[in-house]
């Protein structure tokens, strides 16, 4: 039941934090600029600032496209409108906050949590099953992607050719070994079950 | 002269790794018609591995060398193997899929055998102790690559002892210690 009052909280904050910041105050810059710090400090004290700054990194294209768009707008004064800019530069600092709130929001409830919620254990079973793969594609992923990317098939294509091919090929092996891998374990899993059900 | 690799002597930076290497004389290999061997050994642990990855296979990249590499992780080149071998039985029967899709007519399957196409340089990472001596043997007679690099523990072996006659020119790299610097001895035979 506690796990339950602790997801419904986070779920309720998570609502709150956009109706506020997405809805009621949206257009308060200064604002979004102060909650973006406090995110900021608060989920490198979670993670750490490294993971943070990688984070920041990884929306930054998302973030200068926003803003580059925001000023095309503004110099052809599209619309008619002449505040494209402040808009782009809210959306700019809003786009990674709320991405930094909700992973944050999501780090909070843990694995455990999850399965101290009252599901059937079928669900939960399938919740276990979901973690043990999730863990083995990320742990897998670094290789296969190096791999890929040295077959000779793929070596030998250039440009738009071979990133199509990788892109066709890494999810697909990925897909294969899951696949290989989810057969294997649910037959353990299974048979352990089977052996402690005759004990 | 290009050549198949060229790494200079020095200090060799690595990534991720709390050590580098020191290699004491220039690893240049030129490419020509002779069929050469680079033979790499050292403990467990003291990089040998890391030296191929890290150094040998951006030194082929940056010198635009067509290559095959055959690493530890059998299990995640053969799933390669299969979705590569699934994508292109998919391209070659696709004009037939796209018929059987606008006609509803049931879709037969297609499998093609990837022809994987002829290398410059072959890299093996232990990959010796996977295989028999016959597919061993046929590595080493495969006319068609310049330079095989081998990576093995196996280097006493009566077996590969007498393949080394394949080979016009044979290189090895020792690779010592466990230290923050590794020492990567180069001689030629």
């Amino acid at each position: 039941m506690l796990k339950l009052i602790k997801l419904s909280s986070l779920i309720c904050t998570v609502i709150g934090f956009f109706i506020i910041t997405g809805f009621i105050y949206y257009d308060n810059l200064i604002l979004h600029l102060t909650i973006f710090i406090i995110i900021l400090i608060m989920h490198s004290l979670r993670f750490s600032i490294t993971e943070s700054w990688e984070m920041i990194k990884l929306l930054l294209p998302f973030t200068i496209t926003i803003f580059i768009f925001g000023l095309i707008f503004q110099l052809v004064n599209l619309q008619g409108r002449d505040d494209w800019l402040y808009d782009s530069l809210i959306k700019v600092i809003y786009f990674p906050a709320s991405f930094l709130f909700t992973k944050w929001m999501i780090s909070l409830f843990s694995y455990q949590d999850i399965l101290g919620l009252p599901l059937s254990n079928e669900l939960k079973s399938d919740i276990i099953f979901l973690q043990v793969f999730i863990k083995k594609a990320f742990k897998i992923m670094p290789r296969l992607e190096f791999y890929t990317r040295m077959h000779p098939l793929i070596q030998n294509k250039t440009g738009l050719k071979r990133n199509f091919l990788i892109l066709c090929a890494f999810p697909l092996s990925l897909y294969i070994y899951l696949i290989d891998e989810g057969s294997i374990i649910r037959h353990i899993y299974l048979n352990r079950l089977r052996q402690l059900e005759e004990l | 002269m290009n050549n198949l690799l060229n790494i200079s002597a020095g200090k060799l930076k690595l990534k991720d790794r709390p050590f580098i290497f020191q290699l004491d004389s220039a690893l240049t290999i030129a490419s020509d018609s002779e069929k050469k061997l680079l033979l790499i050994s050292g403990d467990n642990g003291s990089g040998k591995t890391t030296f191929l990855e890290q150094i040998i296979i951006p030194d082929l990249k940056q010198n635009k060398i067509f290559f095959s590499f055959k690493g530890q992780d059998s299990h995640i080149q053969n799933l390669i193997d299969r979705s590569l071998k699934a994508i292109f039985s998919l391209s070659q029967s696709g004009k037939k899929l796209f018929s059987q899709i606008l006609f509803n007519a049931p879709i037969s399957t297609v499998t093609r055998e990837i022809e994987i196409p002829a290398v410059d340089v072959i890299l093996m990472d232990e990959t010796d102790k996977l295989l028999s001596d016959e597919d061993m043997r046929v590595i080493f007679n495969d006319p068609a690559y310049q330079l095989l690099i081998l990576v093995s523990h196996n280097l006493d072996n009566p077996f590969l002892q007498n393949s080394l006659s394949n080979f016009k020119q044979q290189f090895r790299l020792h690779i010592e210690g466990q230290s923050n610097i590794r020492k990567a001895r180069l001689s030629q035979c």
